[in-house]
């Protein structure tokens, strides 16, 4: 089933959240698990793995919060159920 | 619920159990012959462009270097 | 009037009499080369609710007893007779050679799901929070690996493919499906089921068989 995402005239705002938090919440789960490749890899100093932590963390709680202000669920940005986990 | 096909053992096996809702929708809405990509962006109820999140993936994979 | 999309069968494929789909709306065949699809009329995309993917669900396994298909995804709909056409044409030899990979064969899935809450624990603002999230992320996703990898060595071996999806939902650490010939289907349900006594921190669910949902296009390994 195709997500679909819809700018309409009368909802242009929230069909704009909807695509830039999916592209965000893609972009997060690809970076996030690249980290977490370079954790065991063991190239990043402890230093380096807590301010990537921090930022992933705040990032996920700031998603979670956006996403309820805009009554967006995570089917809506289509991702948990997605694709992803076959490829990375 | 799920029967077996071209297959002649009891229809519901004792492991058949419990079939949630979420075994459909990984099924039904994962799988299966598809005609579109995963995301469509449509503007003013027309659609105009289709993204293939396997495709986009596994090219920001490849991106990636690995 | 637009078609919704069920399964894919050789041409030769004969649909059950009487077979309805979703709204009770009669089912027919459009044939192209080789192949033909099963599709009913609908007035829309329909509405992903239990009880449509439930009769989806079973019109593919009705049209399944008869021969081998492959499963279109709910909700796949095309405009008229001509778009059936023109996706068995331009993706015939895809198709075909989907359909052969998957004759004899139905799709066993198994579902994990873990014990303990692995949510994660509650996190104090301290000086490695950020450290900590990151490490419990790796952790999840390790025992998560893990666990697959019981699973495969467990039944892998009698299946001629696998799919296989780790934290797919952050309570679920494997989603697997494997490709499984008829007459090894009742060996893989019994082993299965007695993995699952040896597995301490998660519960499986194995369900099916069902028609070969995750092995119609995806390349698998």
């Amino acid at each position: 089933m195709t997500t679909r995402i819809a700018a309409d005239p009368e909802n242009v705002e929230k069909g704009l959240i909807q695509l830039v938090l999916t592209i965000v919440e893609l972009l997060r789960q690809l970076m996030e698990r690249q980290a977490l490749h370079r954790i065991e890899g063991g190239s990043l100093s402890e230093e380096e793995v807590e301010r990537l932590g921090r930022t992933f963390l705040a990032l996920s709680e700031r998603m979670d919060e956006l996403k309820e202000e805009f009554g967006l669920d995570d089917k809506d940005l289509n991702l948990n159920l997605g694709p992803l986990g076959d490829l990375l | 619920m799920v029967t077996s096909a071209g297959y002649s053992s009891p229809v519901r096996t004792a492991a058949a159990r419990d079939i949630a809702v979420i075994d459909l929708l990984d099924r039904l809405l994962q799988g299966g012959i598809t005609i579109h990509g995963d995301i469509m962006l449509s503007v003013a109820g027309i659609d105009l462009v289709e993204l293939d999140l396997r495709v986009l993936v596994a090219a920001v994979d490849k991106a990636a270097g690995r | 009037m637009t078609l919704l999309l069920y399964a894919i069968a050789d041409a030769e494929h004969a649909l059950p009499p009487g077979l309805s789909g979703l709204d009770d709306r009669p089912l027919r065949s459009v044939a192209h080369g080789r192949l033909s699809a099963v599709v009913g009329e609908c007035n829309d995309a329909p509405t992903v609710t239990p009880a449509a993917l439930v009769r989806f669900e079973q019109t593919v396994e009705e049209l399944m007893g008869d021969g081998t298909v492959l499963p279109a995804r709910f909700g796949t709909i095309l405009s008229d007779e001509a778009a059936v056409e023109q996706l068995l044409s331009s993706r015939h030899d895809q198709l075909a050679d989907a359909l052969r990979r998957v004759t004899g064969a139905v799709e066993l899935a198994v579902r994990a799901a873990w014990l303990d809450d692995v949510a994660g624990p509650s996190r104090p603002p301290g000086p490695h929070a950020g450290a900590e999230y990151l490490l419990g992320r790796l952790e999840r996703r390790r025992r998560a690996e893990q666990l697959a990898a019981v699973i495969d060595a467990a039944v892998g071996d009698l299946a001629r493919e696998r799919a296989c999806r780790i934290l797919a939902r952050p309570e679920s650490p494997v989603t697997a499906a494997y490709l499984v010939s008829f007459p090894r289907v009742d060996e893989f349900l019994a082993r299965c089921h007695n993995l699952e006594a040896t597995i301490p921190d998660a519960s499986l669910v194995c369900t099916g068989p069902w028609p070969p949902y995750s092995f119609v296009t995806r390349e698998q390994t």
